[in-house]
């Protein structure tokens, strides 16, 4: 997995890509946990080039759902594939993660 | 035409993607459908993270050893370890809270597969999954 971080209009926006896959949920949670720093936060994860999630990515993502909600920051996803949407909907997760068609999309209810 | 092969590892989680790229090879190569291959993809690295986690509780350097076969109707996935067998009938099936951050991996093999038997197999785990061509 890497990634890039940029700032769109107040909005973080991490571009993920590569596998969020068991091997690499530590280091996904460690990266978000920097980057929910306060209540301020606003952190958008762009999912447009990740190929593939499975349990324990779903779980870091839902962990830091939580814990930013906790904060008052928010945590966003965006552009998710048809696999990644797929295993959202599998578990669930699609009922309580902020999930957005496209950044832009995401940008915009974030900074809402 | 049938394809039979296997693959050997050893209980670590970095391993676990080179297990689901050798069977979606497979898969792909014997023409099943990319929602198929999707699924496999998934629930062999579900049930491989199962066994590193829970039946050799995270000891790494312990041997897994999956086959695969493939014929005109159905891929069959057999994972053995050489720990205890997996009682996968003490897990309930509990609807799934949400805002859990574990424990999806049993229910994901489950919607994702066609069949899954948990047994036993030469003093070890034998985890069996089939997904069908045509289901």
């Amino acid at each position: 997995m890497q990634h890039s971080i940029s700032d769109q209009h107040g909005i973080t926006v991490v571009v993920l890509e590569g596998e969020l896959e068991v091997s690499e949920a530590p280091a996904l949670r460690d990266l978000l946990g920097s980057l929910v720093a306060g209540p301020q936060s606003r952190v958008l994860l762009d999912l447009g080039q990740v190929s593939f999630i499975d349990s324990s990515g779903i779980g870091v993502l839902i962990g830091a759902h939580r814990r930013a909600e906790e904060a008052g920051a928010r945590v966003g996803l965006a552009a998710p594939n048809a696999g990644v949407r797929r295993v959202f909907e599998l578990t669930r997760t699609d009922r309580v993660l902020r999930i957005y068609d496209s950044v832009p999309d995401g940008v915009a209810a974030l900074g809402a | 035409m049938a394809v039979s092969d296997t693959f050997l590892l050893t209980s670590e989680l970095a391993r676990i993607a080179d297990a689901r790229h050798w069977a979606t090879g497979h898969a792909s190569g014997a023409g099943f459908s990319e929602d198929a291959v999707w699924a496999v993809d998934l629930a062999l690295g579900e049930a491989l993270a199962n066994v590193i986690r829970h039946a050799y509780g995270g000891r790494e350097g312990e041997e897994i050893r999956i086959a695969l076969t493939i014929d005109a109707e159905r891929l069959v996935l057999e994972i053995r370890d050489s720990a205890a067998p997996f009682a996968r009938e003490l897990f309930r099936a509990e609807p799934l809270d949400p805002l859990r951050t574990g424990g999806y991996g049993l229910q994901l093999i489950d919607e994702l597969m066609d069949n899954v038997v948990y047994t036993s197999a030469d003093c070890g785990g034998l985890i069996r999954m089939v997904k069908l061509r045509n289901a």
